[in-house]
């Protein structure tokens, strides 16, 4: 089990990003939300998380727009972003990787293939 | 007439005298420029402004249909016609199948030169129609690809939510459930886990329609296939407590195959399978041989079975079987046709026959992969061996930062999508992967020209890699190597059979070696 570690979800929809909340907390993670791209810069500025949950479609700038933002913040550059979309994946994937993502999953998404995919990202630094 | 009225043409022509008949019989009504080679020509094009190319299939720098091909490639929206000297009409109709809007023949006696003024207007003209009936259909069809993709992100999310709320509480985080909730969950689990397989299908089914259903072949082991799907069912089977049977034909040799749309095809027919056998019945999954060049795959089971009248409309879309309307709920009916389409694209096909005792068996072929039918198909001519043939090995050496394995895979894709629209469907050969394990992207080709011709290739190659966003970094990292294929005496002794067969031994040796 993960203890303490911050992770920030960054979702439009209210219940998506609740509902990926109770699986982090169940597991131990404490998270943070972001509900457009603006807000996703100043949460992750102010709490410093460890990983980031992207969704692609986001209001106010799309999820491509928050990792090359995110780039160019010295403390934030480096924080590892598993991208959610419900975007046709064959179009979308090629795009998250380009654009730095380190996993993709897509909606819906799975609990467990969540949790699985954060230990994995990361135990690989 | 003034020139600035005139339609200005481009003439493709190195003969200095028959530019002179072109110049004589349309000069005073068109405004000619002149190029003697097909790289000036498209230069020209790129430059300027032009109504209509007019080109002499001979030239310098290409001959004969290759160079219809390349004005057509290279300089897409000028309409094109074909200067020949002599009255060829199957060459002619080659021509137009290339691309050509119309053809003349030059220094025909009298000059007509009403006829190619004619024709000359009615290419423009025909081209420009064409033209604008394609940029309808293509607005057409992104608006409708635009509009599906919309529908299906809008229907994910809150099947979203559904699903994870859903299985939230059957992992029990927020705390104890009966067996009943337990039960009721799982239902809700099941549905929503079905209403995502349906928005998968209209994808699938508006890719299929507008030919972007990709398939990439290669040769795979259809064990594994099987394998791989009647582990992922044998949970759905057990839970109707249906005897999921498996058989394969010892020694069988690979498929000619997308592994994934393999899995994807039998995954389709299998869940059909034990979605219409009832409770208490079997299912049975065999792989065999058909015939030397073509396995087969069959799925049987013992339900309602197919009707006969129905056998092959429900590999149509959206078709529904009435039979099936009392035993279960119907679905979208797309699932057969996307395994037609699939099996299509495969070479194979697919029906359906009655079982034994009741129910269906249903079967697809696939052909056996053979390296040798794939270079047959590239190198003979006319029942001959192409006179000039070039292996091409390119790779990408990527450096050695971590994140080398996105990057690897990135480039692979992004690389093979430009080889595949640079080389030449019908002559040009991207060998499927040879070997189980590759280190880094590495592209295999056999194009039909010499050395010279694939060191050009190689330029186009990357030229286009260029200006290509995934690509462009990586021009300095491309490693090509040639290797002359050429017949030599030996093989052009051979009937054309035997050539092609060791000449596919040499292509494997060669590409083994040089991998």
């Amino acid at each position: 089990m993960a203890t303490g570690k911050k992770i920030l979800v960054v979702e439009d929809d209210i219940d998506v990003q609740r509902g990926l909340a109770v699986w982090l907390r169940a597991s131990g993670f404490v998270t943070s939300s972001a509900r457009d791209a603006i807000e996703a810069i100043a949460v992750a500025k102010r709490e410093q998380p460890d990983l980031i949950v992207l969704d692609i479609g986001l209001p106010a700038g799309d999820g491509f727009t928050v990792m090359e933002r995110l780039k160019n913040i010295d403390d934030l550059a480096a924080v590892p972003v598993i991208v959610i979309t419900a975007r046709d994946a064959s179009r979308a994937l090629p795009a998250a990787r380009t654009a730095g993502a380190r996993a993709f999953l897509r909606k819906p998404v799975d609990g467990d293939d969540l949790l699985y995919t954060i230990a994995r990202v990361l135990d690989t630094p | 007439m003034n020139a600035a009225e005139r339609t200005r043409v481009l003439v493709l022509e190195d003969d200095p005298e028959h530019y002179r008949i072109v110049e004589d019989s349309c000069g005073d009504h068109l405004d000619l420029r002149r190029a003697t080679r097909l790289g000036e020509a498209i230069g020209m094009a790129r430059s300027e402004k032009f109504g209509v190319l007019l080109l002499d299939l001979h030239v310098p720098d290409s001959s004969g249909l290759e160079t219809v091909e390349r004005a057509v490639r290279d300089i897409p929206g000028l309409p094109i016609v074909v200067l020949t000297t002599v009255a060829d009409d199957e060459l002619g109709a080659k021509c137009l199948r290339a691309g050509a809007q119309d053809y003349l023949v030059k220094g025909r006696q009298p000059t007509r030169r009403d006829l190619e003024m004619r024709s000359i207007r009615y290419a423009i003209e025909r081209h420009g129609a064409l033209a604008a009936v394609e940029q309808e259909r293509s607005r057409r069809e992104g608006m409708k690809d635009e509009f599906l993709s919309h529908v299906s992100h809008e229907l994910r999310t809150p099947l979203s939510a559904v699903h994870q709320f859903a299985t939230i509480l059957l992992a029990r985080i927020p705390g104890p459930m009966n067996d009943a909730q337990q039960e009721y969950l799982e239902i809700i689990v099941r549905n929503s886990k079905q209403l995502a397989k349906m928005i998968e299908d209209i994808l699938e089914v508006t890719r299929a329609e507008s030919g972007k259903l990709s398939v990439r072949l290669r040769a795979v082991p259809l064990a594994s296939v099987v394998q791989e799907v009647t582990q992922r069912t044998w949970n759905d089977a057990e839970s109707k407590k249906i005897h999921l049977g498996v058989s394969i034909e010892p020694g069988l040799p690979r498929v000619h195959g997308d592994p994934d749309r393999l899995s994807q095809m039998l995954g389709n027919l299998v869940d059909n399978a034990i979605k219409f056998t009832p409770k208490g019945g079997s299912v049975n999954v065999r792989a065999l041989r058909a015939d030397a060049e073509t396995l087969c795959v069959e799925v049987e089971d013992t339900g309602c079975g197919v009707s006969e009248e129905n056998r092959t409309r429900i590999f149509e879309r959206m078709h529904q079987d009435a039979n099936t309307l009392e035993h279960s709920r119907k679905g979208l009916g797309l699932g057969l046709f996307i395994c037609r389409e699939l099996v299509a694209r495969h070479g194979g096909r697919i029906w359906v026959d009655p079982g034994p005792h009741g129910g269906s068996i249903f079967r697809f072929t696939l052909p056996v992969f053979s390296l040798a039918r794939l270079v047959g198909r590239c190198v003979l001519l006319d029942g001959a061996l192409r006179p000039a043939l070039t292996l091409v090995l390119l790779s990408l050496e990527l450096g050695e930062d971590s994140d080398q394995g996105m990057l690897a895979d990135r480039s692979d894709h992004a690389l093979r999508e430009l080889l595949e629209r640079t080389l030449y469907a019908d002559r040009d050969l991207l060998l499927p992967d040879l070997h189980a394990v590759s280190h880094g992207p590495a592209f295999t080709i056999v194009v039909s020209t010499d050395l010279a011709g694939a060191h050009a290739l190689c330029e186009r190659v990357k030229a286009s890699m260029r200006v290509n966003d995934e690509l462009s970094d990586l021009v300095e990292a491309l490693r090509i190597s040639f290797t002359t294929l050429t017949p030599d005496r030996e093989l052009a002794a051979l009937p054309p059979e035997q050539a092609v067969l060791a000449l596919t031994a040499r292509i494997e040796a060669a590409a083994t070696k040089t991998a």
